[in-house]
């Protein structure tokens, strides 16, 4: 069966390849990729029948699929608006399908296999955007490779070095191939090599104080690349984590590792907020507001490892769900802004509104998940981690406070980093820049709808995750989110139109 | 009858009209005005009245006077945006949503309810309300109002959930009916309560979470300031009464939040005597009545004496319908004269005399004139505080703390009158014809303002909080002054206006 699953998965990245050239039709690759992602999302579900894979890696394998298949319709646009070389169509499928597949892997060694393409590949995007953009650094991409990719590489190794080592039964290179579900038999590592192991996916994830290649990388990468790289590539170093928890025992050291990412994640938080809230290039203040959401998510699961239970896995979960709806959809829009305004600088950009309706929709999605609106995946998860919090206050005064102060910060600087974006939709005194594109296609506007949507449609499909009255109500909170949707839109419709003056 | 399906009969009854009427408020305004007025009003009386929702008696008080702010706010806003900008729907929709759900959230009987309208008003306080009149330049206004007032409420009611859900179960906690749960209340810890105390308090501007208040009733369009300070404010108090009714908060948290109120009245009133900005005055001086109401919440929390809790019901009652109607007076103080600084003004009343009038209706509550609510609030909390230090040492700080917040009122009420009567003309652009509309929005505050003292008085006297030869002499003096001032009110308001030419050579510009 697994076989089955690698030889669709070929079939699959040829057929992206083949639809790649420059000759076929815009509407056939479309449909090709439809094709592709739906193909992606039911060898997901089969090998989750068969087993192979748990339902962390079916939830974020599907969610992941719907967000991949947005970027990849969002890439065409993107090269013909911003004249990419036109290798970066087939790259970014390459990109988004190695990430999927990390997520889906089923064993340990597809699991480094396709990581480490999709670091390669993730280093070609940068160094591409690198070379193309006016902006930007030009240190990021050895920035990425040499910080990202090798100590990611570094703890993968050790990772499968330890496996092959220590586990009892059977020494060997076959345990390699074993399916994480069947994997009961956990490692009890030296506490000297347990650094070594958390060390790379710490730095992916961008924490403090390894958090130093991410805001250049992040920024100069082409924006459908960087919305692949932030949103889902960067959990990637919460998922392994997570992988390795199932490996290797650290009990013995739960108390210190809580620790350290309770106050890592509290300063990432601090800083990454403060920082966003001070940037004017969008790329930035996005990539800035990942580190201060990579604290939050550090501390779920900081959370999630000292009292494990399915709730704090699940808000864990749902975290990085949230992250990923937001981030790829403001990238995206942050391409679509560069394109039109030839800036990346968005502290002049005002009535947005006017320019790309739909666009506007998606993002404003997006912006409700960040300042926390009632019915949009953000609210679930900000609401789910506090009640944690308060849950575990009988049992840990100490850590449960500390949790409570760093997701309160969150909370309050992602709401103002929402809203410092969010002032490109309104009027306002015209610092304005005139527009090189007068409205944008909308065909490059709908992909970043259909991301925004998808802040809602997590949110929605809650019940589907947990049965249970609570999830019920928290979905059918969406309406309230769609109602305040409606209004401000209308809102910013109308204050573009020029009825509300000033 | 089910009481769910009350709920959501009530609840459509309420929002149904009103989100109409606000849709076709531009193109049938009578109509409009007949709707909004009817779903404010009639659900509301009909329901609480006849019984069918049973409601405890803070929220019963809140739940009113809501009804008579809305009423104000919502007519007042609509002539005021049709003036200025020649359309009000946009405008007319966010407040008008915001009312609605202000009034369901303080007739609410589940707690899931509570949750909902607390929500949506935040998401349209700081993403709609605020930023619809100026646009990008308050969005860092609506930063400050989601970082210093919606998080730490929002955290405190979290909190609350979070420990109904941990004694109840998850799904049972979100339908609590709030009027019968009592049974055993929780105790908490003093972290807990603290954060359920502090959080709540910041929602009404306590020290340390001060700062946010005059920025935003300052940077807010007027009406909004006007909602926010007399209607949405009272959600603090009404969720600390709510969370005294489910928990048994610890007393350390409720001393914490009487010298938070303490510092709160002095600071405020004070700064408001300093203010030069009329709305910032207003503001400040909010903070100063916000702490005489957090001290006595907290106060009537670790004593139990219930002529503190009627001493806190009644500055509800008064600080809603005075904030409301000065913050509207001052909308129409911009419209006239475009300015809101204070030494700039003083030639109103040559411009607008009916304006004049209800500023003076506000003048006398802020500084504890009779007939006013002011006067009769300002003696039910002198004789509350002096009732209360003959028996516990807690009472002298609250007299002393009262005492000064009278007297500073008195400065800024001054300087707040100063706008209209103080100075003969200057140099000011052309005037706004101010629509009857809008005047009579003001008025019918004003009015309210006389007219609620006594009901006041009869509930004092049948509660027994005062004697009878106490109240007969309070309503003689109601009856000689309120005769006086209506006797002013009319002769002043039948009064023609200033002719046109003599209106412009006033305001210095030549017609």
């Amino acid at each position: 069966m697994i076989e089955i699953a690698i030889i669709i998965f070929y079939i699959l990245a040829l057929l992206l390849l083949a639809s790649s050239h420059r000759t076929v039709e815009p509407s056939l690759k479309k449909l090709i990729k439809v094709f592709s992602y739906t193909i992606l999302v039911a060898d997901t579900i089969l090998m989750h029948q068969y087993k192979y894979i748990d339902y962390i890696s079916l939830v974020l394998g599907i969610s992941f699929s719907a967000i991949s298949l947005f970027i990849s319709t969002y890439t065409l646009e993107y090269i013909k608006i911003q004249h990419y070389p036109h290798v970066l169509e087939p790259l970014m499928d390459f990109f988004l399908l190695s990430i999927i597949t990390t997520y889906i892997a089923p064993s340990l060694v597809i699991l480094a296999t396709s990581w480490t393409i999709g670091e390669i590949i993730g280093y070609m995007l940068v160094k591409l955007g690198e070379e193309h953009s006016i902006e930007g650094s030009l240190t990021s991409s050895r920035g990425f490779i040499f910080t990202s990719t090798l100590t990611y590489e570094l703890s993968v190794f050790t990772m499968i070095a330890l496996s092959i080592v220590f586990t009892s039964a059977n020494v060997g290179l076959r345990t390699l191939l074993e399916p994480f579900t069947t994997g009961e038999a956990r490692i009890t590592a030296s506490p000297y090599i347990i650094p070594l192991l958390f060390l790379g996916f710490i730095v992916k994830t961008a924490n403090i104080p390894l958090h130093f290649w991410l805001p250049s990388a992040h920024s100069s990468a082409p924006s459908p690349a960087s919305a692949a790289l932030s949103g889902l590539m960067v959990s990637l170093g919460y998922y392994g984590l997570l992988r390795i928890l199932q490996y290797v025992d650290v009990s013995p050291l739960i108390y210190p590792i809580t620790w350290f990412f309770t106050v890592v994640g509290l300063l990432s938080i601090l800083y990454g907020g403060l920082q966003a809230i001070q940037q004017r290039d969008a790329k930035k203040l996005l990539a800035y507001s990942t580190i201060a959401t990579d604290g939050f998510i550090s501390l779920l699961f900081a959370h999630y490892i000292t009292f494990p239970s399915p709730t704090t896995l699940w808000t864990l979960i749902l975290g990085i769900l949230m992250h990923a709806a937001y981030k790829t959809t403001l990238f995206s829009e942050a391409g679509l802004i560069e394109a039109i305004y030839g800036t990346r600088y968005i502290h002049g950009v005002r009535v947005f509104t006017a320019t790309a309706p739909l666009s506007t929709l998606g993002g404003l999605m997006a912006v409700f998940t960040l300042v926390g609106v009632p019915g949009t995946i953000g609210f679930i998860v900000k609401i789910f981690s506090i009640f944690n919090c308060i849950a575990i206050y009988s049992e840990d005064h100490v850590v449960s406070l500390t949790l409570l102060l760093g997701i309160t910060l969150y909370i309050a600087l992602s709401a103002i980093v929402g809203l410092k974006y969010a002032q490109i939709y309104i009027g306002g005194k015209p610092l304005k820049i005139p527009s090189l594109i007068e409205s944008p296609d909308n065909a490059i506007q709908l992909p970043i709808t259909a991301l925004g949507s998808l802040n809602i449609v997590f949110n929605l499909a809650l019940p589907v995750l947990q049965p249970t009255e609570v999830s019920y109500v928290f979905s059918s909170s969406s309406l309230i989110s769609l109602l305040a949707l409606f209004t401000i839109y209308m809102n910013f419709k109308a204050a573009t139109r020029g009825v509300a003056p000033r | 009858m089910n009481n769910a399906l009350v709920k959501v009969i009530y609840s459509s009854s309420v929002f149904i009209p009103i989100l109409i009427g606000s849709i076709m408020v531009d193109s049938y305004p009578r109509i409009s005005k007949l709707l909004r007025i009817m779903g404010f009003t009639a659900p509301p009386l009909l329901f609480i009245l006849t019984g069918y929702i049973r409601l405890l008696d803070y929220q019963l008080v809140l739940t009113l006077v809501t009804v008579i702010a809305a009423l104000g706010i919502s007519l007042h806003s609509e002539a005021y945006y049709r003036v200025l900008y020649g359309t009000s729907r946009f405008f007319q929709i966010s407040i008008d949503v915001i009312l609605a759900s202000l009034l369901l959230l303080y007739s609410s009987t589940y707690f899931i309810e509570l949750i909902i309208y607390w929500f949506i008003l935040d998401i349209f306080i700081a993403l709609v309300a605020i930023t619809m009149e100026y646009g990008a330049e308050n969005l860092p206004v609506a930063s400050t109002y989601i970082a210093l007032c919606i998080a730490p409420s929002d955290i405190a009611l979290l909190t609350m959930w979070a420990l109904l859900a941990s004694s109840y179960g998850l799904d049972y906690s979100i339908f609590i009916n709030l009027n019968t749960i009592p049974q055993t209340p929780l105790n908490l810890d003093y972290i807990t309560s603290l954060i359920i105390t502090v959080g709540f308090a910041a929602k009404i501007g306590q020290i340390p979470f001060h700062s946010w208040i005059p920025i935003v009733y300052g940077k807010s369009p007027t009406h909004v300031s006007a909602i926010l300070s007399g209607v949405v404010s009272k959600m603090g108090i009404y969720a600390l009464f709510l969370s005294m009714q489910l928990f048994n908060t610890n007393s350390i948290a409720l001393y914490v939040l009487f010298a938070q109120g303490l510092i709160s009245t002095v600071y405020g009133s004070f700064g408001a005597v300093l203010q030069v900005n009329v709305k910032n005055l207003l503001a400040y001086s909010s903070i100063g009545y916000y702490g005489i109401m957090a001290s006595l919440f907290a106060a009537f929390t670790l004593l139990s004496q219930p002529i503190l809790k009627a001493a806190l019901l009644v500055t509800l009652v008064f600080h809603t319908v005075i904030k409301v109607l000065a913050f509207l007076n001052t909308s129409l103080v911009y419209q006239v004269s475009n300015t809101y600084d204070v030494y700039r003004l003083g030639y109103l009343y040559y411009v607008t005399r009916k304006g004049t009038l209800s500023a003076f209706t506000a003048l006398l509550s802020l500084t504890g004139i009779p007939p006013s609510i002011g006067f009769t609030v300002k003696l039910l909390l002198l004789l509350a505080s002096i009732n209360l230090s003959l028996i516990h040492t807690l009472g002298i700080p609250l007299l002393v703390a009262i005492v000064l917040s009278s007297v500073f009122s008195i400065a800024y009420g001054a300087k707040f009158m100063g706008i209209y009567l103080s100075s003969i003309p200057r140099i000011t652009p052309r005037p706004i014809p101010i629509p009857q509309l809008e005047l009579n929005a003001e008025i019918y505050l004003g009015v309210a303002s006389l007219i609620l003292p006594l009901s006041i008085l009869l509930y004092t006297y049948y509660t027994g909080f005062l004697d009878t030869v106490f109240t007969i002499v309070l309503i003689a003096i109601y009856a000689v002054t309120f005769t006086a001032y209506t006797l002013l009110f009319t002769r002043i308001y039948t009064k023609p206006d200033t002719p046109e030419d003599v209106k412009y050579w006033l305001s210095g510009v030549e017609s």
